[in-house]
């Protein structure tokens, strides 16, 4: 095929997502619902980049990607350049490009998006990365001069990994403890697979192992490993444990029977797909039953969609404020009322109700107030709205909050009012916490957030722990 | 252009700016420009607005006594390693002595040598003909020192009636010698000058209407298609109106043009240079490079040695014969184009290409941009009333 060459690509060519596989086996199975770009799709797509003299793109994306440079590279057929380019940002670009809310990030920010439809970012970014695996690329440690440091990481979620990944490639060489039996962190036991198959991590751990990194699983730092041994054996530690204390409502009924937390049902989903599953009696079962998601998040599209796959009687999900506001992906919202999902918005849930298990949700409806004297809105509740949403099992899916351990205090290491680790990214060594040889990064530190920003603050963090060890 | 939306993309150059601010395509300009008078019109007051909050903050109530107060500036530190190495003290450097010193120009203007007399006279004859309204011929002669003539009529006519507002009764002048520099420089619609003889650079420059025709002094004996008739840079910006002459022109000539209409008998260098709009017609050869940066309007070259190919440049532009059926169109409009430059120069040259049209037009070339469909050229310029 000749080299695309054309300045009005954009124009002559519209926005075009992979197809989705169908909707049968999207209620069924948990599969990634987007087929694979073919070579001449992609090309054709990632050829419809301007090369903005100011990529909005790249500013957006929150580890810096060069964007427009590796679209380029996509469009000339240069895969494995393409590759080693999209690596020296990011640590799990086939990942950020298949959970990203790219509609918030780098789409939403992209020249093309005005008008025009965006450039399949996302998409690309991931086809570069499984294509070149495919055809079996490795990243290039030929040129990596070993020192003698090791770096302990607790966590093997995004931020852990994103640290790991750019200490092993300065020669540094870290140890990455989880508690967990995978490696991914929320990414396995959180992120269902239709959002990202498990095979990609399962394929990364072998190529990090390569490059160096050693995993220690199935080890929780406090139990099986004292962090006062890590700081003993290793020149710093990295912290990237995530954050899974579970928000409650705070309203009646929320500890009758058939009312779960989110992540509990989602990881006991995954346990079982994975065959991790400890004891059949932790799997959570909703087929056949009525299901009420509480929430508008990612977490809460997650359970809607894993209700529906499991073969839910109906699934609804009641958010408190309008559609406009809800905080997660609008392609994963989209994605759900395709599946089925029944959405109610401005419904604010007041109680559980049920005698002895949980038989329905009340909850009132809200609209926007007159504007206070600052001219702020607030919900007001709708006199006489109230209702009983019937349901046989209600999931919650209202956030996380950090879960400090005890021996953060006790190794001198401080978190601030809402617990999260004080680690600032400004400082002399970025992300150091108070314990100089102890630094930390991703959820646990900004609060639940995305993946993407965690393997930012992981990548960071190891620039600050190099400098720190005076590589 | 921030201002009117551009989004600074850096692909001005290419024709394609997804913003419209940058492009002669069609769609992008109708579709995606979102500027407007107003926003340029906001941008500057508030730069000004700003500028006075500037200047009430120092103190001062003009920028002419902010000239040399070196004591309002503080040297800063620098960013980076390298901008702290600079030493820029001398910049804001000042002394008793010097602070003695003149801060702004004190010296009188530097008055041109040009008086503009002629140009005077001649407002002076035709300004009843203009307040009236009635249109009217004069006759006068000129030489090479008068610069910029006609551009004192075109702006009594402009600032009465606008830029075209006496294209129906326009002032013809009838003019014999040697045109300075600049010769219908931002001609209105509604000033005709027809000179017999040569211009130096600039003719048309700007011109927004109304007709320019040169030729050569009768019962001379140049050959007028192998004869200069007019200098550098001809028609640099013109927007509209209509200029004829009958012999070549020199390097870039139809640089910026963005809609006036020209028929020259043989080109310099660089011909339609950057050209967004308009028709240039050249009945002779070209130099080099023509149409670099073209991306709007077109042109009709004759290329009877055969070698236009290697001349034009190609990054923008394609070229296409007229004598094929499927431009039978343009055909017919060149030699419209033709026979009107024949009319108003009386030109030998032109007449024998007419005499042997069919023979000759085989040897012209349709010069347009590539993103430009051939269907539309026509058309487009009826539309816009080229
Ligand atoms: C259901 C759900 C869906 C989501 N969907 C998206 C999405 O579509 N897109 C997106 O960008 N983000 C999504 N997110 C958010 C994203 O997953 C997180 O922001 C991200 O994973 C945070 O990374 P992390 O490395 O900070 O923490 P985590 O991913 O939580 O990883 C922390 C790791 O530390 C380990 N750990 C904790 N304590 C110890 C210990 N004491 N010893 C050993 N190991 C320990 C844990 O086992 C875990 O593996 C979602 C989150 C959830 C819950
Ligand atoms: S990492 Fe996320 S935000 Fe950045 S380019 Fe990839 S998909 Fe977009
Ligand atoms: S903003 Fe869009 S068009 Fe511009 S460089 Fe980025 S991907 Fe390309």
């Amino acid at each position: 095929m000749a080299r695309l060459n054309n300045d009005f690509q954009f124009l002559d060519v519209g926005r075009q997502d992979p197809s989705k596989k169908d909707l049968d086996t999207r209620k069924h199975k948990f599969v990634e619902i987007y087929q694979p770009f073919a070579k001449e799709e992609v090309e054709n797509q990632a050829h419809r980049c301007l090369e903005c003299g100011n990529p909005y793109c790249e500013w957006k994306c929150p580890v810096h990607n060069f964007i427009p440079n590796w679209l380029k590279l996509i469009s000339e057929g240069n895969i494995f350049e393409a590759a080693e380019l999209s690596h020296q940002t990011n640590s799990l670009p086939e990942v950020c490009g298949r959970v990203c809310p790219q509609d918030r990030l780098c789409e939403g920010a992209c020249t093309l998006n005005d008008g025009f439809g965006a450039v399949t970012i996302g998409n690309a970014e991931k086809y570069i990365t499984d294509t070149a695996f495919a055809m079996g690329w490795k990243p290039d440690m030929s040129k990596v001069v070993w020192t003698n440091k090791k770096v302990a990481v607790i966590g093997a979620g995004p931020a852990g990994i994103g640290c790991a990944d750019v200490l092993v490639r300065n020669g540094v060489k870290p140890v990455v403890f989880d508690k967990y039996p995978e490696i991914g962190g929320l990414l396995t036991f959180g992120i269902p697979e239709f959002k990202l198959e498990k095979s990609v991590m399962s394929r990364r751990r072998k190529i990090f192992e390569e490059m160096g990194v050693e995993f220690r699983l199935n080890t929780e730092v406090g139990k099986d490993i004292t962090i006062e041994e890590l700081l003993r054996d290793y020149d710093a530690v990295f912290m990237g444990m995530g954050t899974y204390t579970y928000m409650k409502g705070g309203f009646p009924g929320e500890e009758l029977p058939g009312v779960y937390d989110a992540l509990p049902f989602l990881v006991a989903n995954v346990n079982r797909n994975l065959g991790f599953e400890k004891d059949p009696a932790d799997f959570i079962s909703v087929k056949g039953k009525k299901v009420v998601v509480l929430g508008g998040g990612d977490t809460a599209m997650d359970c809607n969609r894993t209700s529906i796959r499991q073969g839910a009687a109906s699934v609804t999900c009641a958010y408190r404020r309008d559609e406009e506001n809800m905080p997660g992906s609008k392609r994963e919202v989209s994605n759900a009322k395709e599946e089925g999902v029944q959405f109610l918005y401005n419904r604010q849930p007041v109680a559980i109700v049920g005698s002895g298990k949980v038989e329905g949700v009340k909850v009132v409806t809200t609209k926007m107030g007159e504007p206070d004297a600052k001219g702020r809105r607030s919900a007001v509740v709708v006199e006489g709205s109230e209702e009983i949403l019937p349901a046989d099992v209600v999931l919650i899916a209202f956030g996380f909050r950090p879960s400090p351990q005890p021996w953060f205090a006790t190794n001198g290491v401080k978190t601030n009012d809402w617990g999260g680790v004080i680690a600032p990214e400004k400082q002399e060594f970025k992300f150091q916490t108070s314990n100089p040889k102890v630094f930390a990064g991703g959820d646990m530190v900004r609060g639940s957030d995305l993946v993407v920003t965690a393997i930012w603050e992981g990548r960071e963090a190891a620039e600050g722990i190099l400098d720190y060890l005076q590589v | 252009m921030v201002a009117l939306g551009c989004k600074y993309l850096r692909i001005c150059h290419l024709n394609n700016c997804a913003t419209g601010v940058a492009t002669q395509q069609d769609k992008l300009r109708k579709d995606h420009y979102i500027g407007t008078v107003e926003m340029a019109m906001n941008f500057f007051k508030f730069m000004a607005e700003e500028t006075r909050e500037w200047l009430a903050r120092l103190g001062v109530r003009t920028l002419g006594e902010l000239v040399g107060r070196v004591d309002l500036l503080k040297l800063l530190d620098g960013e980076t390693e390298k901008q702290q190495q600079l030493d820029l003290s001398p910049i804001i450097y000042t002394d008793d002595y010097l602070a003695t010193k003149p801060q702004l120009c004190s010296v009188a203007k530097n008055e041109p040598f040009d008086k503009g007399e002629t140009a005077e006279a001649m407002v002076r004859k035709v300004l009843p003909a203009i307040e009236a309204k009635t249109g009217g011929e004069f006759e006068f002669r000129i030489t090479n020192c008068d610069r910029s003539i006609g551009a004192r009529i075109s702006g009594e006519i402009a600032k009465r009636y606008g830029n075209q507002g006496m294209a129906d009764k326009p002032i013809k002048l009838k003019l014999t010698g040697i045109a300075g520099q600049s010769f219908g420089v931002w001609n209105a619609g509604g000033l005709d000058m027809i000179l017999e003889g040569d211009a130096n650079d600039y003719v048309g420059k700007g011109m927004a209407g109304g007709k320019l025709v040169l030729r050569p002094p009768r019962n001379s004996s140049f050959k007028t298609n192998v004869t200069s008739i007019m200098g550098n840079t001809c028609l640099y910006g013109a927007t509209g109106g209509k200029l004829f002459a009958a012999g070549t022109a020199g390097e870039r000539c139809g640089v910026r043009n963005s809609g006036a209409h020209v028929v020259v008998e043989g080109a310099g260098d660089h011909c339609c240079e950057y050209m967004t709009g308009g028709v240039v017609t050249v009945l002779g050869p070209t130099g080099l490079n023509f149409g670099a940066g073209m991306t709007g309007g077109f042109a009709y070259v004759l290329d009877e040695a055969n070698n236009f190919v290697d001349k034009y440049n190609h990054e923008l532009v394609d070229i296409h014969r007229i004598n094929t059926e499927a431009l039978e169109a343009h055909r017919n409009h060149l030699r419209g184009v033709i026979e009107e430059f024949v009319r108003e120069t009386e030109s030998t040259w032109g007449q024998y290409l007419l005499a042997n049209f069919d023979d000759m037009i085989r040897k012209f070339w349709l010069v347009k941009p590539k993103a430009a469909a051939i269907s539309g050229l026509l058309n487009s310029f009826r539309k816009r009333g080229e």
